[in-house]
């Protein structure tokens, strides 16, 4: 018990920022990723496979990714159920190329998030972590060719599901029109 | 586009995401929250030890005789020390106030057994006026609920009591104990048998009287209620608290609604924009017959006031004796500046009505502002006029002195009426209007959107980053410097730049009366 405690209390000194960083990166709202990093610590506190990391540093780096990930495919869920209300005089044009980016970044991390666990965490790693394929396969306890193979495969995949969301999207635009 | 392309496209999306930094600030406050929580478990080396009785008494004793020897020591160079001491003393002794009420169990049918999967946990607490009285407050939901099990703990004053019940769509709401709690206290294992209520059946229909399809009618009246544009979410678009009995009408404008038998029972209709209040009546099919909606056209036009402007409009159901406490109503309208929109809908009443400048940031501190407030009739039938236009005057710039000698990022900056006085801690200055809200750099140069010809105040307010300690307070946040400067715009030309000599904000003992009363303005349209 007292090891689990120093270990999380290392990886929190060590590592609490960066981790910090990532959550942010994938959720993109401040109070949602303070919520996720005490539930990650409360987490890893808990968790018998953390004491037995060879790396606590990675392992917390994958359970942060999966949290936030996971919380951005309940929250997808959850406004499926609440849509925004219609604002009855949003007529006016609004700052498009804004949005646009906006919504496109969301769409690429929904998708992201409904991926597989070992894609989304090399994806994550090597584009919004910029870190290299021998860090990733360190970190992930795999061969460097086992890390890329598996970026392309997920990448083909987030491509996939990108356009079928499109295509769902534009069926709909059809049908309301 | 060919695959290569695509795949560019989400690589760059995701690589942009790199260049997100949290402030320094957020994530030493995020960590620090984070070791809070792993010491509330045990986990955190330094926890707190729960205090003895005789540690508390004598605390307690302590802060009895700090208020007797600063009231001895009053006048005399002593006393401002005293009271400082006085205060530290004050939160040790609410620190140690403070025990745990915890409680656990499952929500499950009455009838069938079954868990109930969507509920909300309330907390009560006895009514300030009449102890047997129980007020209601806020309530809790969380997505790591399962199968109707929930978890909750809390800090709360020792020996005070605390209630909880579970609300839930279509049943009563639950007391989730029999008797209130006393803090400290622990209550796990817990059973509670959602009962459902009686039925409520009817018609909707316009004032016309035709039948109104798809209007959502909430059992409302035990649980807080707002509408945001007619719908049950936050205006930043999350799913709203409401958790009670709620149905929607049919092409006929019918509609059953469970969960009856609530003592303070009400129905609300919300169809589109226009919400209106019936009382139900038990046993017969009751027609709900909604006013002639009104009509709001606002115009906005304010050179250096933001592009796309939004506005508020509040029904003011406080005022309203059968709407009070159960339902608030509020719309909100864009409108791109130089442009008009008609907002329409809106149920016949008074409205409070504002422009709304959000998302105001400097370093660790943020807030939005209330602009142009006022008050607007809407009558059935016709479209009230809503104004936000600055013709005349000029724009006023000006220099926030003193942000980069104390190592501030910037300052919020806030245009008043001349007779404010700039003092955050005055306590009705909030009354007073807000012509516009900005915020500047480290280099404190601002320059406001346009302002009507008259006098002014200018208020510039800057917030040091929190250290630990202050991080752990709760409550409202006074700003480390400010300071005020008046300016009279002209009917022709413009003012000359104004400069703002920022200045500690000095230290007013708790308790001292403060500013005088402001006087309510706020513009009638």
């Amino acid at each position: 018990m007292d090891r689990r405690r120093n270990d999380v209390l290392a990886t929190l000194a060590a590592h609490g920022p960066s981790l910090h960083a990532i959550v942010l990166r994938l959720t993109l709202r401040h109070d949602v990723a303070e919520d996720l990093m005490q539930e990650l610590f409360l987490r890893l506190a808990g968790s018998k496979a953390f004491a037995t990391a060879d790396d606590p540093g990675a392992y917390a780096a994958c359970t942060a990714i999966n949290l936030a990930l996971d919380w951005r495919r309940r929250r997808s869920r959850d406004r499926q159920r609440a849509p925004m209300p219609d604002d009855p005089v949003s007529a006016g044009p609004s700052p498009l190329a804004t949005l646009v980016v906006a919504e496109q970044t969301q769409a690429v991390l929904d998708a992201l998030s409904r991926l597989r666990a070992a894609g989304r965490q090399v994806l994550v790693m090597r584009y919004v972590q910029q870190e290299s394929y021998e860090t990733i396969a360190r970190r992930l306890g795999k061969d460097v060719h086992q890390v890329r193979s598996l970026a392309s495969k997920a990448l083909m995949k987030l491509r996939s599901k990108l356009g079928a969301r499109a295509s769902r999207k534009s069926e709909m635009h059809r049908e309301q029109s | 586009m060919s695959n290569r392309k695509e795949d560019a496209e989400i690589t760059r999306c995701l690589e942009e995401l790199s260049a997100i930094q949290p402030q320094p600030e957020a994530t030493q406050r995020t960590l620090h929250r984070v070791r809070q929580a792993l010491a509330a478990r045990g986990i955190e080396g330094d926890a707190r030890t729960e205090p003895t009785a005789s540690r508390r008494g004598r605390i307690r004793k302590a802060v009895s005789r700090m208020s007797t020897l600063q009231k001895v020591a009053a006048g005399t160079g002593l006393a401002a020390l005293l009271v400082v001491t006085g205060w530290a003393a004050q939160q040790v002794y609410r620190a140690v106030e403070q025990g745990t009420v915890e409680i656990a169990g499952q929500v499950v049918d009455d009838k069938t057994g079954k868990p109930v999967e969507q509920f909300m946990l309330q907390m009560g607490w006895p009514d300030a006026k009449d102890p047997n009285k129980v007020g209601w407050g806020g309530g809790q939901t969380s997505g790591k609920w399962r199968e109707g099990k929930f978890q909750q703990r809390c800090g709360w004053t020792r020996g005070s009591k605390v209630w909880f019940r579970i609300l839930a769509d279509g049943y009563l709401p639950e007391p989730v104990t029999p008797e209130p709690l006393t803090s400290p206290a622990v209550a796990k294992d817990l059973v509670v048998r959602l009962k459902r209520g009686g039925e409520f059946r009817g018609r909707v229909v316009d004032h016309t009287g035709k039948p109104v399809a798809e209007a959502t009618v909430y059992l409302a009246g035990n649980q807080a209620l707002e509408l945001t544009n007619g719908q049950n979410v936050f205006p930043w678009g999350d799913p709203g608290m409401f958790r009670g009995s709620k149905a929607v009408t049919d092409k006929d404008g019918r509609f059953t609604i469970t969960g009856a038998g609530g003592a303070k029972d009400r129905l609300v209709v919300a169809a589109g924009g226009l919400v209106w209040l019936a009382q139900p009546q038990p046993g017969k099919e009751q027609a709900v017959r909604l006013p002639q909606p009104g009509k709001v056209s606002i115009a906005y036009d304010i050179e250096g006031a933001a592009q796309e402007g939004l506005f508020r409009l509040g029904l003011k159901t406080w005022e309203m004796p059968d709407w009070k406490g159960v339902v608030q109503t509020v719309r909100r309208a864009k409108c791109e500046n130089g442009r008009d929109v008609t907002v329409v809908d809106l149920t016949p009443g008074e409205y409070d009505v504002c422009r709304q400048v959000e998302g105001l940031r400097v370093g660790d501190m943020g807030h939005g502002s209330l602009c142009d407030r006022g008050t607007l009739k809407v009558e059935p039938g016709k479209t009230a006029k809503l104004e936000f236009i600055r013709a005349k005057g000029s724009r006023v710039s000006g220099q926030a002195i003193g942000l980069k000698e104390a190592n501030i990022a910037g300052a919020f900056i806030t245009v008043r009426p001349e007779k404010a006085t700039g003092d955050p801690r005055s306590r009705d200055e909030w009354k007073l209007p807000v012509y516009d809200a900005l915020t500047c750099g480290a280099d404190g140069r601002f320059k406001t959107s346009r302002l009507v010809p008259g006098s002014y105040l200018v208020v510039a307010e800057a917030y040091k980053p929190e250290s630990r300690d202050e991080m752990r307070r709760t409550g409202r946040r006074l700003p480390s410097m400010i300071g005020t400067a008046k300016v009279t715009v002209p009917e022709s030309g413009e003012p000359k730049p104004v400069r703002i000599e920022l200045k500690p904000l000095k230290a007013v003992p708790t308790g001292r009366a403060t500013q005088p009363t402001a006087e309510r303005s706020t513009r009638k349209l």
